[in-house]
């Protein structure tokens, strides 16, 4: 049996996200096939640049659909973390240490999420729908429903920044490394290590887990926790990216953030995830926006495409699954 | 043969149906007497399922005949078989937990005047049906809010309303205490007086025996034998099913008090109490032994197992691992301390039904457990997947295939498998052969003798008397959530008398 076992698990299988790249494929083919200049490298490229920061919230999401729970309040998080930092910054504090203490205000805001849901023994789904509320009424206040805007000279005197706004020359944008660099480390902690194992194992059953020793109440946390750091850290790329957070940024963030995940082929019962899916998700939610402004669509109508391709690829994707579990 | 199978209810020549490259039934020749209690019994896998779902006309053979009251059919459809009169009460509930039970009774055929639903005209078919199973509920209580027992009756009582002429149990008292057992045999005992063919199919032997007139033993899809019950005794029975040479090893052990004596403790309980039924118990295991903890339902016996393990909270009472105190109990203490828990509810709590074999296997070992680097692998895992699947003799394709495939032995065989791996010196083995059927729990018993022979200490509570007795070295019996003695080298009627009186 064992011999079996081996050569079976030794042939070649597609990877569970080929059909979204293929997908993903598809339609920038429709439309470059329409509208020519979609193609240029220069075009596509800034179309992933200005879509990484939601794609890099994806990548985090998937951690959350993998423990079986979802987090309503990142976009808040990610605009009070901006908020942080750029006040930070108008008080004077060094530009580094003010984008460290948005980044840490994020992880914090992600931490008090997972505390309230593990005491409160409540799914985080509830939980995030008053926290959301509450970490946007702090930003409002703090910024007096304003603007927050560091002057230009802080922004662009920090070579972080500097290399976000294109002024320092790289092939691509460098917005665009750092976040295919981030997604290599969260794939990898996904999928080959404990604290991954663990995440998936809750996700699946979770009193199981419990019964096996798995910390599950610290596994939670720290998963919100690093939620939260990710949607700090797309605060300061964010701020750095625009040069201002204003009372709305983060707000329309929800939809293309958990439909990347979804798309990419994240199911929403837990115990399964790919990071790498949710990438091309999040790419496959970029070509739709943009695409429809290339076709001379207006751009009211790339929510609408958006919706139904999530329902698309929820259904296909649950059409695989039923096959599979029948020859199963 | 002719003169028998006028008086049959059901004959079957030649049934044979084939799933891809395997058997179900390879040509089933039996007939069923009317008016009688029949069991089949036989291990997963036998055929008993099949055969069942041809009968309520879910499945079509590939071959043979079916005769129903002297009427040949070569298709038969579900149609067919409800208008017969063939009755089917499945092993899980079906019932509507938010709904009252009279609707319950009626699913999708209640009775209308005009469009409006004949509740009266319900209720007054319902009563003498509720009544003459002995059960006595308010049509119009939530059937969610009553007893598993009472919910198990209603689900007959939707069946008996048809009034069948064959009445189909699958395994009807998998979810019923010892009492509430007696209670169904004792009404599927009358039911051949009203007119109703029974054909009850149960792992549980000591039901069958107390309850059918005639029992036939399948086997690899064919008829073992098929024999009025007082020409047959348990082991004869047990032979059939598995096949000479398996039984041998159901063989009784020795009670061996001696060895309690000479080795060391590894699990040593005084006056455990948990807030709930646990009230005040105490027991010791040594290494290499099989304790067994023998108590009714709700007696405390179900719950000191998770209780030791930490997944219940300890309210008072010390437990001491190996001599040494442990004062906080908690799931994640316990893996640490080697202490492992087969729980009783598998697919509930013990795997991840959608995940695969190598996964569950490193459940412990990875996710629990902490040692060696953070960094896992997964052809790392399928290797000691791969291991642990021929050291335990797992029947799956490969250990990519998810758990949820896999016949209740085997899933079982995967937890113990996943808890094994760390090397546990305590094993706490909670009612391990629910659900499992009888060649799989030959091959269990002899897992956890060479358990137990390694030198681990087992805790073992099971709710069926016979497997205690004819595993353990000692058993404590707890009434009323207190240990009230220890016996060894008891049978079964003494020990079933002891956790009663």
């Amino acid at each position: 049996m064992s011999e079996r076992a081996k050569s079976k698990s030794r042939r070649f299988k597609f990877p569970e996200e080929a059909s979204v790249i293929f997908a993903l494929l598809v339609l920038v083919g429709i439309v470059g096939t329409l509208r020519p200049t979609f193609l240029k490298p220069q075009n596509l490229l800034n179309l992933a640049a200005s879509y990484s920061i939601s794609a890099l919230l994806a990548g985090c999401i998937v951690y959350l659909l993998s423990m079986g729970e979802i987090d309503l309040s990142f976009g808040w998080i990610l605009n009070l973390s901006a908020v942080v930092a750029g006040l930070s910054m108008i008080a004077g504090v060094p530009v580094w240490i003010a984008i460290i203490l948005g980044i840490v205000a994020g992880g914090l805001m992600g931490a008090i999420n997972g505390f309230l849901t593990v005491v409160m023994r409540l799914p985080l789904i509830i939980v995030t729908l008053g926290t959301a509320s509450v970490f946007q009424g702090i930003s409002l206040i703090s910024n007096k429903s304003g603007s927050v805007v560091p002057t230009d000279e802080k922004l662009t005197s920090n070579i972080f920044f500097r290399a976000l706004g294109g002024e320092i020359d790289t092939p691509v944008p460098f917005i665009l490394i750092f976040v295919v660099f981030a997604f290599l480390v969260l794939h990898l902690t996904l999928h080959k290590t404990r604290f991954g194992y663990r995440i998936l194992a809750i996700g699946s059953n979770p009193e199981a887990a419990r019964l096996a020793g798995i910390p599950t109440k610290r596994i939670k946390i720290l998963v919100c926790a690093l939620m939260g750091v990710v949607s700090g850290i797309g605060g300061v790329l964010f701020l750095g990216f625009r040069g201002a957070v204003d009372p709305s940024t983060g707000a329309n963030l929800l939809l293309p953030v958990v439909a990347a995940a979804i798309i990419g082929g994240t199911p929403l019962s837990g115990g399964a995830g790919t990071v790498w899916g949710s990438l091309v998700g999040a790419l496959i939610v970029g070509v739709i926006g943009v695409g429809v402004v290339f076709l001379g669509i207006d751009a009211v109508w790339s929510t609408l495409v958006t919706g139904l391709v999530i329902i698309f690829a929820i259904g296909v994707d649950q059409v695989v699954r039923v096959r599979k579990n029948r020859a199963g | 043969m002719n003169s028998q199978s006028v008086h049959s209810v059901i004959s079957v020549r030649g049934l044979a149906k084939r799933y891809g490259g395997v058997k179900a039934l390879n040509g089933l020749d039996l007939d069923l007497e009317a008016n009688k209690v029949h069991a089949i019994v036989g291990e997963n896998g036998a055929g008993k399922s099949t055969f069942m779902k041809i009968l309520s006309g879910g499945v079509t053979p590939d071959e043979g005949s079916i005769e129903v009251m002297g009427e040949k059919f070569s298709s038969f459809t579900v149609q067919s078989a409800s208008k017969l009169g063939i009755g089917i009460m499945y092993q899980e509930l079906r019932l509507f937990q938010h709904r009252d039970v009279l609707t319950n009774l009626f699913p999708d055929r209640e009775m209308r005047v005009g469009p409006f639903i004949a509740k009266k005209k319900m209720a007054e078919i319902a009563i003498p049906v509720l009544k003459s199973i002995g059960l006595d509920v308010d049509l119009y209580q939530t059937v969610g809010e009553l007893a598993l027992s009472d919910q198990q009756l209603i689900e007959l009582a939707r069946v008996l309303i048809e009034k069948p002429k064959l009445l189909i149990l699958d395994e009807p008292t998998s979810a019923l205490n010892a009492r509430e057992s007696k209670r169904l045999l004792d009404l599927v005992r009358l039911l051949p007086e009203q007119g109703t063919t029974v054909l009850y199919v149960s792992h549980r032997l000591d039901e069958v025996f107390a309850v059918a007139e005639q029992i036939t033993v399948m086997r690899n899809g064919s008829l073992v034998f098929s024999k009025p019950t007082k020409d047959l005794d348990i082991p004869t029975v047990i032979g059939g099913i598995v096949g000479e040479k398996s039984a041998a090893s159901m063989a009784k052990k020795q009670g061996s008090a001696d060895l309690y004596a000479k080795a060391e403790k590894v699990l040593e309980v005084k006056s455990l109490n948990n807030g709930g039924q646990v009230v005040d118990i105490s027991l010791n295991v040594a290494a290499g032994e099989i304790v067994g903890v023998a108590g009714l339902i709700g007696s405390g016996a179900d719950e000191l197992l998770e209780t030791l393990f930490g997944a219940r909270t300890k309210v008072s009472g010390s437990v001491k691992l190996q001599g040494v105190d442990k004062n906080s109990l908690s799931p994640q203490n316990s893996v640490r301390d080697g202490v492992a828990l087969i729980p009783a509810d598998r697919k509930r709590v013990g795997l991840m039904l959608d995940r695969t074999v190598s996964d569950n296997l490193s459940h412990v070992s990875i996710g629990g457990y902490k040692q060696g680097t953070p960094l896992i692998s997964k052809s790392g895992l399928a290797a000691t997947a791969v291991k642990l699947v021929e050291k335990f003799v797992i029947k799956a394709e490969n250990v990519q295939v998810r758990v949820g495939n896999l016949s209740g032995g085997n899933q079982q065989k995967v937890v113990i498998g996943k808890w094994l791996e760390i090397g546990p010196g305590l094993v706490l083995l909670d009612d391990p052969t629910r659900g499992v059927d009888i060649g799989a729990k030959v091959e269990l018993f002899r897992l956890v003798r060479e358990i137990a022979a390694e030198g681990k200490g087992i805790l073992f509570r099971s709710t069926e008397i016979s497997e205690l007795t004819t595993l353990c070295d000692r058993i404590v019996v707890v009434k009323d959530g207190v240990s009230t003695r220890e016996v060894s080298g008891v049978d079964d009627a003494e020990l079933i008398k002891l956790i009663n009186e």
